[in-house]
């Protein structure tokens, strides 16, 4: 393979492939893809019978745009029910034997059973994450605190591996609001240079115990130099929020479960690794490239994976995409999370996607932490939500008054339902808030 | 990937019944292959078709550390499921598709989250031994090997078969009791108070092993 690493010095870990040029990047691109479609093929069950009904023999592939003109693109959806009709809890997907699979992550399973995510040794989740964290600025030696999601992405496997190889000291703590006590203590005991990842859930906790024990939360996170932010999009408020306790803040995004694609110090984009992934963005409806730079769905084919490797995974993430150079140096992709496809609510004659709420519902002190759900019933003259609160008005003096400003920022009218915040996150994962409820099928 | 270091300290959030403390554990306490995890492996399991399901939350994984770097060790997969996965009634058709051959740190938590989705731990894992926190195996049917274990952040002891006592992990900790007759665990420089009461009792053990077993006072939980 083509892609040897240099000894990392400065700012990137493997500067001759974060810094390659274009040409360079999709020579390996062209080598690798190629190599997938036939290794994956010749093993995935899911890949093989997809690829028959929609009539593409693999020998028709012979270079990038052969692929992404004739290969099949799916959907989570999709896996499911293979999962379901044969049985199998990887979807037809492991193309690896099942003792060679270390750690078995799975989706959330929010609509559905969880999806099996296997894991193994030097995956490529662990390239990506090194040279982020080395891009951050964290050397060996110094300590980073570490909020889990066990269940999805475990932590005795590629996540234990970045910490190793890097040589890092480590707090790690269940990402849960329930933590908050704790994330303060260690922030203030163990002075880590990175936080990675806080949530919205936790942000609203630490901002309550702020409030009722007097914690100063710029004194507590002191210490460190970042704090990465995922799963779902910041928006403006929280990003103010975040600045205003931390000196720096990293969003980061997932690549349809390949790898995380994140925030390099410019603050401009997500780094899409495109030696390990390739990415296309396209028209949701008929899955048509769109123009650089305009919205479209994320559309994934891993290039180094193994256990798991996906042959154009339609993700239903919107994002917007440059392969310009980013002001850092760095050469590969960078993307732009805009929301999910099917978050987008019908109320009257217009869409509403979750993410448009957020400064609207920063405007109230009582629900300026951003934790609501779209409840979608059989009625579409309103938007039904479903929003957190701290204490504050009464009720019935701020439902009103959330109804107001909804109306003023998207000139549609909505019924608000008022939860205390703890209420509506202990009614999830406690990591994230499931944006869209929906009480009738779409 | 050119850089590479030997193993990390990590610092472990515990809640016992005393209360929340940290521990640091340094890389000599991280993650030795212990020869009880691999031989539990070893007996639990009848081939690498088996997999581990490691039960618990990001606060608990230090614990599973023993066995997890044994499974690497012996070729077995695991996987981890937290509260929100137990709290989803398809959870369980995802775990009647995995071959579970143990599961680590069953706690009263999800025993009881189980029985209200009108399951049984021996329902949801069939074939597996399990390990639950002290107290919680009083939660589990009697159609299921339960075994007790005791972890303050690391994994610090372990029922044998022979049911007389915990085994003591010495190369992790150190277990001794305060006046009061609470067990109190030496991890490095750290003291953990367990909120536990019991004895460190020496000797033989059934199973043969000379290690120190950790008894607990009949009735003390840890959930």
């Amino acid at each position: 393979m083509v892609t040897t690493a240099s000894p990392a010095s400065g700012r990137y870990l493997e500067p001759d492939i974060e810094l390659a040029d274009r040409p360079t990047i999709e020579g390996w691109q062209q080598e690798r893809l190629l190599e997938s479609v036939e290794r994956t093929l010749a093993r995935s069950a899911f890949h093989n019978d997809l690829w028959k009904r929609a009539g593409v023999n693999p020998g028709e592939i012979q270079s990038v745009p052969d692929f992404t003109e004739r290969a099949p693109a799916f959907v989570q959806d999709d896996v499911t029910a293979w999962a379901g009709a044969h049985g199998d809890p990887f979807g037809g997907l492991l193309c690896l034997e099942p003792h060679e699979v270390t750690f078995i992550g799975s989706t959330s399973g929010t609509t559905g059973t969880p999806m099996a995510l296997p894991q193994y040794a030097d995956n490529p989740r662990i390239v990506s994450s090194c040279r982020d964290m080395w891009e951050e600025g964290i050397r060996p030696g110094e300590t980073i605190l570490r909020t889990s999601i066990v269940s999805r992405h475990g932590i005795v496997s590629w996540s234990d591996a970045v910490i190793e190889r890097l040589g890092l000291d480590v707090v790690t703590l269940d990402n849960n609001p329930a933590n908050a006590a704790a994330v303060i203590e260690a922030s203030e005991r163990f002075a880590p240079v990175s936080y990675n990842i806080i949530s919205r859930p936790m942000m609203a906790a630490l901002e309550e115990l702020a409030r009722v024990r007097g914690t100063d939360l710029v004194s507590a996170f002191a210490s460190y130099r970042a704090v990465s932010f995922g799963g779902e999009p910041l928006g403006a408020d929280g990003q103010a929020r975040l600045e205003s306790w931390f000196s720096r803040v990293r969003r980061q995004t997932s690549l349809g479960n390949t790898i995380a694609a994140v925030e390099c110090l410019e603050g401009d984009g997500c780094h899409t690794y495109e030696d390990l992934v390739y990415v296309e963005v396209v028209d949701p409806d008929t899955r048509v490239a769109v123009p650089e730079g305009q919205v479209g769905e994320l559309v994934v084919t891993t290039l180094r994976e193994t256990a798991m490797p996906l042959l154009r995974f339609a993700t239903e993430d919107l994002v917007r995409y440059t392969s310009e150079r980013c002001g850092c140096g760095r050469t590969h992709g960078r993307i732009w999370t805009l929301g999910r496809r099917g978050d987008g609510v019908k109320v009257a004659a217009q869409t509403v996607l979750p993410a448009a709420l957020l400064p609207l519902l920063a405007q109230l002190p009582e629900t300026s932490s951003g934790l609501f759900q779209l409840v979608v019933t059989s009625d579409t003259s309103v938007l039904n939500l479903r929003v957190g609160r701290t204490d504050g008005r009464s009720d019935a003096e701020l439902a009103p008054a959330i109804a107001e400003v909804i109306y003023d920022g998207l000139g549609v009218q909505c019924e608000v339902e008022l939860v205390a915040n703890d209420a509506l996150v202990s009614s999830g994962p406690g990591y994230k808030i499931q944006r869209v409820v929906r009480e009738v099928l779409p | 990937m050119t850089t590479e270091h030997n193993r990390s300290t990590a610092i472990a959030s515990v809640s016992s019944p005393a209360g929340p403390q940290f521990v640091r554990l340094a890389a000599a306490h991280r993650g030795a292959v212990t020869s009880e995890a691999v031989e539990i492996l070893s007996s639990a399991l009848s081939g690498p078709e088996q997999i581990i399901v490691f039960v618990g939350d990001g606060n608990d994984t230090e614990q599973w550390r023993p066995f997890a770097d044994a499974a690497e060790a012996l070729g077995y997969g695991y996987t981890a499921a937290d509260r929100p996965r137990f709290a989803r009634p398809n959870l369980l058709d995802f775990f009647a598709l995995l071959p579970v051959g143990l599961v680590f740190g069953m706690n009263r938590d999800i025993a009881e989250l189980i029985a209200e989705q009108g399951a049984s731990t021996a329902e949801v894992f069939p074939a597996a031994s399990v390990y639950a926190t002290p107290g919680a195996h009083r939660l589990l049917h009697d159609d299921v090997a339960v075994f007790t274990y005791l972890a303050v952040g690391p994994l610090v002891a372990l029922e044998c078969q022979a049911r007389a006592g915990l085994h003591v992990l010495e190369g992790t900790c150190v277990i001794d009791t305060n006046e009061d007759g609470e067990l109190i665990v030496a991890v490095g420089a750290d003291l953990v108070r367990t909120g536990l009461n019991g004895q460190v009792e020496r000797g033989i053990c059934g199973c043969g092993s000379a290690a120190p077993r950790l008894v607990l006072r009949p009735g003390e939980r840890w959930d």
